[in-house]
């Protein structure tokens, strides 16, 4: 009997995070989101700040495509062993599979729900909010003023969305690359944790 | 498939002897390169010996050089771009994805093909003359290039689908295939050149000839249905969002191609206003530039062999390991462009010899090896450290010194210089370029170092 696994999406300010840690307390499971990075640095002996400088980024652009060819063109090098954020997410994607079958667990973003796509009981869920409530979240959490906050918010949705896209063949926060999303603006936070909670165990009954 | 196979990264790079290392992941990539350089002379080599042949078909072939880095750039495009995407998806042991970008990556390279030959057959006399042809050399340059245009397709293919094979797990395929394709074409060319007398279109139906060959191999080889990943129907129809990931990932490799490109045809019209014998001059160019392409890609394949071992230690933290792969690297590279430097200065009109039986060109040819390979044991330094500083992720710095050398200085250079002092305007602008290139290097290796020094000392 294989362990449950549950992918979380998340707009940047949808609570998802809380969401996340939320659930994982009322299923009594592990939750990973940057902590997965700390697993895959010392399951490679890399140190930690390799795996977040290539976390979630912006991957396409002029310049990391020219950062591509040389990928491609060393190929000729026995263990193909670049260091490139390709070959990063690669061992970043096989340490959240390792994770997936050790035990049950909750997964945040990292295009999870891709990376698990053949795992046979696995949920995936994608979060969003009003934009409003994305605001004012952002304005707390990070204390910025409304402008600024309208801003991290953009930046932060194009880069998820040009990483996710990048490395899965599904689409970020769209609803077919999902078994489920939801806009925690309309039951609110705990609402959203009680609603997902039954959605969840009654999936895996 | 190998590529199920090592998934981590083999801890042996934090741990085993740099020198060995160096010398276990850069030999195969030195003798990929140096396959490939050769790939490049063989033509000219044989060309140059025709009887009765002069100059004025070196100059034609030369002509025909950035008109060949064109096609690459737009070859590289699709090429390097899926193979990018397939191995992603191979990563991810996602294989129907992957099978439908192998599929897009060959009916793609049909397309370019077809397209790029189909408008430069049409209007091939009039960019031949932009690209430094007179009338005198035109119809050798027409000659040549004509047959490889019908073969433009082949190539692309050929070219496509070895980084194909490189992307999925088949390096060492990859790399036979390179070799054997030089081979073919250094037994089919003199075959066809002299045997048949077809002279210089021999030269070019051998290049399309043995591409041709080796492309059979390798379809056969991808089209095993033993292989998760192999040629088969269905996946040839394009998906809009394959080929717009394609594209988008191959727009670099292809700019960076057509800069090669842009700067061998702004050299080339300079020798044709300044010199006194533009044809002469841009002959002797094309030997020049063979040569010291020679030493570059041997250069390239060595710091191929320094990325992995810089990149790991790197991210383990291991500065001291970093610093002696580099320096490691360092004295390796500069020997290899010494020995270029020593060639070039006390024996050029040897090795001119291999590329035409004139004298009057083994001169002009051996001046310009003089000159250009002035500072030509810097390079070797420059070559490297460019691409350190790419394996430690600072992509914009590494592309910024590998343009400094190349385009950002050169260009100006090349176009200002001649205004003085003429053609050797033109000649000189190259050594001037690496030289202040290699400077500029110097001071940001050491800005980089004092930061790490600093890094250090806070801890």
């Amino acid at each position: 009997m294989k362990n449950y696994v549950i992918s979380i999406g998340r707009q940047l300010g949808s609570g998802g995070k809380e969401i996340a840690e939320k659930l994982g307390a009322m299923l009594n499971i592990k939750v990973y989101d940057k902590t997965l990075l700390e697993v895959a640095a010392r399951d490679s002996g890399l140190d930690t700040t390799v795996f977040e400088d290539a976390d979630e980024r912006e991957t396409s652009g002029f310049l990391n495509g020219l950062f591509s060819i040389h990928g491609s063109m060393s190929n000729y090098i026995p263990g193909d062993s670049y260091m490139t954020n390709d070959k990063l997410f690669e061992i970043q994607s096989e340490t959240i599979r390792e994770l997936a079958d050790k035990e049950p667990c909750i997964i945040v973003g990292r295009c999870s729900e891709y990376v698990l796509r053949d795992h046979p009981k696995k949920l995936s869920i994608f979060i969003t909010a009003d934009t409003q409530e994305r605001i004012e979240r952002i304005m707390e959490k990070e204390s910025l003023n409304h402008e600024k906050a309208v801003e991290f918010i953009e930046k932060g949705d194009k880069r998820r969305r040009s990483y996710h896209d990048y490395y899965a063949t599904t689409h970020w926060g769209e609803a077919r690359s999902y078994d489920i999303c939801v806009n925690s603006s309309r039951m609110g936070i705990e609402g959203t944790v009680n609603f997902l909670y039954n959605f969840i165990t009654n999936s895996f009954v | 498939m190998s590529t199920t196979k090592n998934k981590k990264i083999p801890t042996e790079l934090g741990t085993e002897n740099i020198g060995k290392l160096l010398m276990q992941y850069a030999i195969p990539a030195i003798i990929a390169q140096t396959a490939a350089s050769l790939y490049n002379m063989i033509d000219s080599v044989f060309i140059g010996h025709i009887p009765n042949v002069g100059a004025e078909a070196i100059s034609g072939l030369a002509t025909t050089f950035p008109f060949m880095n064109l096609s690459a750039a737009f070859g590289a495009m699709v090429g390097v771009g899926g193979a990018t995407q397939l191995s992603v998806r191979l990563g991810q042991r996602d294989y129907d994805s992957a099978k439908n970008i192998l599929g897009n990556l060959v009916t793609l390279n049909v397309i370019m093909g077809c397209i790029f030959a189909g408008v430069s057959l049409i209007f091939l006399d009039e960019i031949l003359r932009f690209f430094g042809a007179s009338e005198t050399t035109l119809p050798f340059a027409r000659d040549f290039m004509q047959i490889i245009l019908y073969g433009n397709v082949v190539t692309h293919l050929y070219f496509g689908i070895n980084a194909a094979l490189r992307a999925s797990g088949h390096p060492k395929q990859a790399m036979y295939a390179t070799i054997i394709t030089v081979v073919m074409n250094i037994i089919l060319a003199p075959l066809f050149i002299y045997a048949l007398g077809w002279g210089i279109k021999g030269a070019a139906t051998a290049t399309i000839l043995a591409q041709c060959i080796t492309l059979i191999w390798q379809t056969r080889l991808l089209s095993n249905p033993n292989e998760l990943l192999h040629l088969q129907r269905g996946i040839y129809k394009l998906k809009r969002e394959i080929v717009s990931g394609i594209l988008s990932i191959g727009m670099s490799p292809f700019f960076i191609n057509a800069a090669a490109c842009i700067v061998v045809i702004i050299i080339n019209k300079g020798l044709r206003s300044y010199s006194e014998n533009g044809d002469l001059s841009i002959a002797a160019y094309g030997i020049a530039n063979r040569i010291q392409f020679v030493f570059v890609m041997v250069v390239l394949g060595l710091t191929q062999g320094m990325q992995p071992i810089v990149g790991y230690n790197y991210g383990a933290r291991r500065h001291d390991r970093v610093r002696k792969a580099l320096m490691l690297t360092i004295i390796w590279g500069t020997a290899v462009t010494t020995l270029g430097f020593i060639i070039s200065e006390f024996m050029p009109e040897t090795v001119a010899k291999a590329f035409t039986t004139e004298s009057e060109l083994i001169d002009k040819a051996a001046w310009a090896m003089r000159v250009m390979s002035i500072f030509m044991p810097l390079i070797g330094f420059q070559l490297v450290t460019t691409n350190f500083f790419q394996s430690i992720g600072k992509v914009n710095k590494s592309i910024f010194l590998s343009l400094t050398r190349q385009v950002l200085l050169l260009i100006p250079l090349l176009i200002i210089l001649p205004m003085f002092i003429g053609e050797e305007g033109v000649w000189y602008s190259m050594p001037i370029s690496d030289i202040i290139a290699a400077m500029l290097t110097i001071v940001m290796l050491y800005i980089q170092f004092r930061e790490w020094k600093r890094e250090s000392n806070n801890l």
